[in-house]
Protein backbone atom coordinates (compact mmCIF):
# COMPACT_ATOMS: atom_id res chain seq x y z
CA UNK A 1 0.00 0.00 0.00
CA UNK A 2 2.71 2.46 1.04
CA UNK A 3 4.78 1.46 -1.96
CA UNK A 4 1.96 2.17 -4.38
CA UNK A 5 1.34 5.54 -2.73
CA UNK A 6 5.01 6.41 -3.16
CA UNK A 7 4.91 5.32 -6.82
CA UNK A 8 1.81 7.42 -7.49
CA UNK A 9 3.37 10.40 -5.71
CA UNK A 10 6.58 10.09 -7.74
CA UNK A 11 4.61 9.81 -10.97
CA UNK A 12 2.52 12.89 -10.22
CA UNK A 13 5.58 14.84 -9.10
CA UNK A 14 7.53 13.95 -12.24
CA UNK A 15 4.60 14.92 -14.48
CA UNK A 16 4.31 18.25 -12.65
CA UNK A 17 8.04 18.97 -12.90
CA UNK A 18 8.04 18.13 -16.62
CA UNK A 19 4.98 20.27 -17.28
CA UNK A 20 6.34 23.18 -15.25
CA UNK A 21 9.94 23.23 -16.39
CA UNK A 22 10.61 21.04 -19.40
CA UNK A 23 7.54 20.96 -21.63
CA UNK A 24 7.46 23.35 -24.60
CA UNK A 25 5.59 26.59 -23.82
CA UNK A 26 3.12 25.98 -26.62
CA UNK A 27 2.04 22.94 -28.56
CA UNK A 28 3.59 22.66 -32.00
CA UNK A 29 1.49 21.26 -34.80
CA UNK A 30 0.80 21.47 -38.51
CA UNK A 31 -2.28 23.64 -38.58
CA UNK A 32 -3.12 23.40 -42.26
CA UNK A 33 -4.66 26.85 -42.00
CA UNK A 34 -3.16 29.58 -44.12
CA UNK A 35 -2.11 32.38 -41.79
CA UNK A 36 -0.40 34.45 -44.43
CA UNK A 37 1.94 36.29 -42.08
CA UNK A 38 5.27 37.61 -43.26
CA UNK A 39 8.27 39.64 -42.27
CA UNK A 40 7.34 43.27 -42.83
CA UNK A 41 9.14 45.17 -45.55
CA UNK A 42 10.63 48.46 -44.38
CA UNK A 43 12.82 50.55 -46.68
CA UNK A 44 12.44 47.86 -49.36
CA UNK A 45 14.01 45.20 -47.13
CA UNK A 46 12.62 42.46 -44.95
CA UNK A 47 12.80 43.89 -41.45
CA UNK A 48 14.86 41.26 -39.67
CA UNK A 49 18.41 41.92 -38.59
CA UNK A 50 21.02 41.50 -35.89
CA UNK A 51 21.61 44.50 -33.63
CA UNK A 52 25.17 44.12 -32.37
CA UNK A 53 24.75 47.19 -30.14
CA UNK A 54 22.03 45.59 -28.01
CA UNK A 55 22.95 41.98 -28.91
CA UNK A 56 19.47 41.25 -30.13
CA UNK A 57 17.84 39.74 -33.16
CA UNK A 58 15.17 42.26 -34.16
CA UNK A 59 12.25 41.69 -36.49
CA UNK A 60 8.88 43.08 -37.48
CA UNK A 61 6.06 40.78 -38.46
CA UNK A 62 2.96 41.67 -40.45
CA UNK A 63 0.04 39.40 -39.73
CA UNK A 64 -2.17 37.97 -42.45
CA UNK A 65 -5.83 38.68 -43.05
CA UNK A 66 -7.46 35.55 -41.72
CA UNK A 67 -6.90 35.35 -37.99
CA UNK A 68 -5.38 37.08 -35.01
CA UNK A 69 -1.84 36.32 -33.95
CA UNK A 70 -1.67 35.29 -30.29
CA UNK A 71 2.11 35.22 -29.90
CA UNK A 72 5.30 34.30 -31.73
CA UNK A 73 7.32 31.23 -30.87
CA UNK A 74 10.97 31.67 -31.76
CA UNK A 75 13.54 28.91 -32.03
CA UNK A 76 17.21 29.77 -32.33
CA UNK A 77 19.80 27.21 -33.27
CA UNK A 78 23.42 28.31 -33.02
CA UNK A 79 26.73 26.47 -33.09
CA UNK A 80 27.02 26.22 -29.32
CA UNK A 81 23.46 26.62 -28.08
CA UNK A 82 19.80 26.15 -28.85
CA UNK A 83 16.88 28.00 -27.35
CA UNK A 84 13.16 28.47 -27.76
CA UNK A 85 11.36 31.60 -26.61
CA UNK A 86 7.67 32.41 -26.60
CA UNK A 87 7.04 36.11 -27.23
CA UNK A 88 3.73 36.33 -25.43
CA UNK A 89 3.39 40.08 -26.04
CA UNK A 90 3.65 39.65 -29.80
CA UNK A 91 -0.09 39.74 -30.19
CA UNK A 92 -1.98 41.49 -32.95
CA UNK A 93 -5.13 41.40 -35.03
CA UNK A 94 -5.68 40.85 -38.73
CA UNK A 95 -3.16 42.80 -40.84
CA UNK A 96 -1.57 44.13 -37.65
CA UNK A 97 2.14 44.42 -36.95
CA UNK A 98 4.35 43.26 -34.09
CA UNK A 99 7.94 44.03 -33.23
CA UNK A 100 9.98 41.28 -31.65
CA UNK A 101 13.47 40.95 -30.29
CA UNK A 102 15.45 37.98 -29.08
CA UNK A 103 18.65 38.21 -27.07
CA UNK A 104 21.47 36.57 -28.96
CA UNK A 105 25.19 36.76 -28.31
CA UNK A 106 27.33 35.09 -31.00
CA UNK A 107 30.37 35.32 -28.71
CA UNK A 108 28.66 32.96 -26.25
CA UNK A 109 26.27 31.00 -28.47
CA UNK A 110 28.35 30.73 -31.60
CA UNK A 111 27.36 31.45 -35.17
CA UNK A 112 23.64 31.48 -35.95
CA UNK A 113 22.64 28.38 -37.87
CA UNK A 114 18.87 28.63 -38.01
CA UNK A 115 16.22 31.04 -36.80
CA UNK A 116 12.62 29.93 -36.90
CA UNK A 117 9.64 32.22 -36.27
CA UNK A 118 6.47 30.24 -35.69
CA UNK A 119 3.04 31.90 -35.46
CA UNK A 120 0.86 30.98 -32.50
CA UNK A 121 -2.84 31.13 -33.32
CA UNK A 122 -6.04 29.69 -31.91
CA UNK A 123 -6.93 26.41 -33.58
CA UNK A 124 -9.96 24.51 -32.26
CA UNK A 125 -10.16 26.76 -29.17
CA UNK A 126 -6.54 26.09 -28.16
CA UNK A 127 -3.35 27.95 -28.92
CA UNK A 128 -1.00 26.16 -31.29
CA UNK A 129 2.33 27.00 -32.86
CA UNK A 130 1.81 26.34 -36.55
CA UNK A 131 5.07 24.84 -37.79
CA UNK A 132 3.82 24.71 -41.37
CA UNK A 133 3.74 28.52 -41.41
CA UNK A 134 7.19 29.03 -39.89
CA UNK A 135 9.46 31.73 -41.33
CA UNK A 136 13.13 30.71 -41.35
CA UNK A 137 16.39 32.57 -41.70
CA UNK A 138 19.89 31.16 -41.69
CA UNK A 139 21.78 34.45 -41.73
CA UNK A 140 20.99 37.98 -40.73
CA UNK A 141 22.22 41.35 -41.86
CA UNK A 142 23.36 43.90 -39.29
CA UNK A 143 20.64 46.37 -38.30
CA UNK A 144 20.92 49.85 -39.78
CA UNK A 145 18.42 52.29 -38.32
CA UNK A 146 18.45 55.90 -39.46
CA UNK A 147 18.33 57.20 -35.89
CA UNK A 148 21.21 55.02 -34.68
CA UNK B 1 -41.97 -27.07 -81.60
CA UNK B 2 -42.82 -23.51 -80.75
CA UNK B 3 -41.35 -21.38 -77.95
CA UNK B 4 -43.41 -18.72 -76.35
CA UNK B 5 -41.51 -15.55 -75.69
CA UNK B 6 -42.75 -14.04 -72.51
CA UNK B 7 -43.12 -10.29 -72.57
CA UNK B 8 -41.55 -8.84 -69.39
CA UNK B 9 -42.37 -5.24 -70.16
CA UNK B 10 -45.03 -3.69 -67.95
CA UNK B 11 -48.20 -2.58 -69.52
CA UNK B 12 -47.52 1.14 -68.95
CA UNK B 13 -43.95 1.14 -70.27
CA UNK B 14 -44.61 3.84 -72.77
CA UNK B 15 -45.39 6.34 -70.02
CA UNK B 16 -42.79 9.05 -69.39
CA UNK B 17 -40.40 8.49 -66.47
CA UNK B 18 -40.87 12.06 -65.23
CA UNK B 19 -43.53 14.55 -66.00
CA UNK B 20 -42.92 18.08 -67.21
CA UNK B 21 -43.75 19.41 -63.76
CA UNK B 22 -41.25 17.04 -62.12
CA UNK B 23 -38.52 18.04 -64.57
CA UNK B 24 -39.24 21.68 -63.85
CA UNK B 25 -38.84 21.03 -60.12
CA UNK B 26 -35.61 19.12 -60.74
CA UNK B 27 -34.16 21.90 -62.88
CA UNK B 28 -35.16 24.52 -60.30
CA UNK B 29 -33.61 22.50 -57.45
CA UNK B 30 -30.42 21.94 -59.42
CA UNK B 31 -30.15 25.64 -60.30
CA UNK B 32 -30.70 26.60 -56.64
CA UNK B 33 -28.01 24.17 -55.48
CA UNK B 34 -25.49 25.41 -58.06
CA UNK B 35 -26.23 29.05 -57.19
CA UNK B 36 -25.77 28.33 -53.50
CA UNK B 37 -22.44 26.56 -54.03
CA UNK B 38 -21.13 29.31 -56.31
CA UNK B 39 -22.22 32.06 -53.90
CA UNK B 40 -20.62 30.32 -50.95
CA UNK B 41 -17.39 29.75 -52.83
CA UNK B 42 -17.27 33.35 -54.00
CA UNK B 43 -17.98 34.61 -50.50
CA UNK B 44 -15.30 32.38 -48.96
CA UNK B 45 -12.86 33.49 -51.63
CA UNK B 46 -13.62 37.12 -50.88
CA UNK B 47 -13.07 36.64 -47.15
CA UNK B 48 -9.93 34.58 -47.46
CA UNK B 49 -8.15 36.23 -50.31
CA UNK B 50 -9.36 39.71 -49.56
CA UNK B 51 -8.26 40.81 -52.96
CA UNK B 52 -10.06 44.04 -53.38
CA UNK B 53 -11.90 44.18 -56.69
CA UNK B 54 -11.60 47.95 -56.97
CA UNK B 55 -8.69 50.31 -56.80
CA UNK B 56 -9.23 52.22 -53.55
CA UNK B 57 -6.75 55.03 -54.33
CA UNK B 58 -6.30 56.11 -50.74
CA UNK B 59 -3.47 58.65 -50.62
CA UNK B 60 -1.74 61.31 -48.57
CA UNK B 61 -2.58 64.87 -49.64
CA UNK B 62 0.25 66.60 -51.47
CA UNK B 63 -0.29 70.07 -50.10
CA UNK B 64 0.36 69.73 -46.36
CA UNK B 65 2.51 67.61 -44.07
CA UNK B 66 0.33 64.49 -44.08
CA UNK B 67 1.71 62.80 -40.95
CA UNK B 68 3.43 64.17 -37.86
CA UNK B 69 3.97 63.25 -34.22
CA UNK B 70 2.40 65.44 -31.57
CA UNK B 71 4.76 65.15 -28.59
CA UNK B 72 2.31 66.98 -26.31
CA UNK B 73 -0.61 64.59 -26.77
CA UNK B 74 1.62 61.61 -27.68
CA UNK B 75 -0.34 60.99 -30.83
CA UNK B 76 0.41 60.48 -34.48
CA UNK B 77 -1.67 63.01 -36.41
CA UNK B 78 -2.46 62.22 -40.01
CA UNK B 79 -4.50 63.35 -42.98
CA UNK B 80 -5.51 61.10 -45.85
CA UNK B 81 -7.77 61.41 -48.85
CA UNK B 82 -9.95 58.79 -50.43
CA UNK B 83 -10.15 58.29 -54.19
CA UNK B 84 -13.22 58.43 -56.40
CA UNK B 85 -13.97 54.73 -56.67
CA UNK B 86 -15.42 53.43 -53.41
CA UNK B 87 -16.15 54.41 -49.81
CA UNK B 88 -13.53 53.17 -47.35
CA UNK B 89 -15.22 51.44 -44.41
CA UNK B 90 -12.23 51.79 -42.09
CA UNK B 91 -8.49 51.54 -41.74
CA UNK B 92 -6.01 49.14 -40.18
CA UNK B 93 -3.36 51.47 -38.78
CA UNK B 94 0.12 50.19 -37.93
CA UNK B 95 2.73 52.40 -36.33
CA UNK B 96 5.99 50.47 -36.21
CA UNK B 97 8.47 51.74 -33.66
CA UNK B 98 11.90 50.46 -32.76
CA UNK B 99 10.66 48.65 -29.65
CA UNK B 100 6.95 48.12 -30.27
CA UNK B 101 4.30 48.33 -32.93
CA UNK B 102 0.90 49.85 -32.32
CA UNK B 103 -1.89 48.35 -34.42
CA UNK B 104 -5.45 49.61 -34.29
CA UNK B 105 -8.57 49.37 -36.41
CA UNK B 106 -10.28 52.67 -37.09
CA UNK B 107 -13.80 52.04 -38.33
CA UNK B 108 -14.52 55.57 -39.48
CA UNK B 109 -16.10 55.55 -42.92
CA UNK B 110 -14.28 57.72 -45.45
CA UNK B 111 -16.57 58.63 -48.32
CA UNK B 112 -15.40 58.99 -51.91
CA UNK B 113 -13.08 62.00 -52.42
CA UNK B 114 -13.34 62.79 -48.70
CA UNK B 115 -10.45 63.86 -46.47
CA UNK B 116 -9.96 62.24 -43.08
CA UNK B 117 -7.98 63.65 -40.18
CA UNK B 118 -7.08 60.95 -37.69
CA UNK B 119 -5.00 60.43 -34.56
CA UNK B 120 -3.28 57.36 -33.17
CA UNK B 121 -2.10 57.12 -29.57
CA UNK B 122 1.61 56.34 -29.64
CA UNK B 123 4.15 56.84 -26.89
CA UNK B 124 7.57 57.13 -28.46
CA UNK B 125 9.22 56.81 -25.04
CA UNK B 126 8.06 53.22 -24.67
CA UNK B 127 7.62 52.20 -28.31
CA UNK B 128 10.71 53.95 -29.62
CA UNK B 129 11.22 56.18 -32.64
CA UNK B 130 8.73 55.63 -35.45
CA UNK B 131 10.16 53.62 -38.31
CA UNK B 132 7.07 53.15 -40.46
CA UNK B 133 3.38 53.96 -40.55
CA UNK B 134 1.20 51.73 -42.66
CA UNK B 135 -2.47 52.43 -43.34
CA UNK B 136 -4.49 49.67 -44.92
CA UNK B 137 -7.99 50.46 -46.22
CA UNK B 138 -11.01 48.28 -45.57
CA UNK B 139 -13.98 48.17 -47.91
CA UNK B 140 -17.34 46.43 -47.90
CA UNK B 141 -18.12 44.20 -50.88
CA UNK B 142 -21.28 42.07 -50.90
CA UNK B 143 -21.64 42.61 -47.14
CA UNK B 144 -18.12 41.24 -46.58
CA UNK B 145 -15.43 43.43 -45.13
CA UNK B 146 -12.21 43.16 -47.12
CA UNK B 147 -8.83 44.39 -45.97
CA UNK B 148 -7.06 45.71 -49.04
CA UNK B 149 -3.49 44.91 -48.02
CA UNK B 150 -2.11 45.44 -51.50
CA UNK B 151 -3.46 48.99 -51.47
CA UNK B 152 -1.96 50.04 -48.18
CA UNK B 153 -0.10 53.34 -48.03
CA UNK B 154 3.05 53.81 -46.00
CA UNK B 155 5.20 56.62 -44.77
CA UNK B 156 8.68 56.34 -43.26
CA UNK B 157 10.16 59.26 -41.39
CA UNK B 158 7.65 61.08 -39.22
CA UNK B 159 8.58 64.54 -38.00
CA UNK B 160 7.28 66.25 -34.87
CA UNK B 161 4.20 68.42 -35.44
CA UNK B 162 4.94 72.14 -35.54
Amino acid sequence: MALSLVVVFLFVASVYVYAAYFSPPVEEQECGARIGWRIMTIDNKEDICYDSKTKQIRFTIENGLLQSLESVYVKVQAEKAEKAILLADAKTGRAGAVVGDIPFDPDLEGKLLDLELIPVVVIDEAEAACTDEALRKQQLEPCKFYFY
Amino acid sequence: MTTKVKNHLPKNWKKKAITALMSLFLVAAFAAAVTSVVTNLASAQAEEGSECPLSVELHFPKTAVPVCYDTTTKQVVFTIENGINIDVSGLVLNVVGLEQAVSIEDNTVIKKIATYNGRIDYDSKTAGPIRLIKMTPKIIVNENELICIAQAITIGKVLPCV
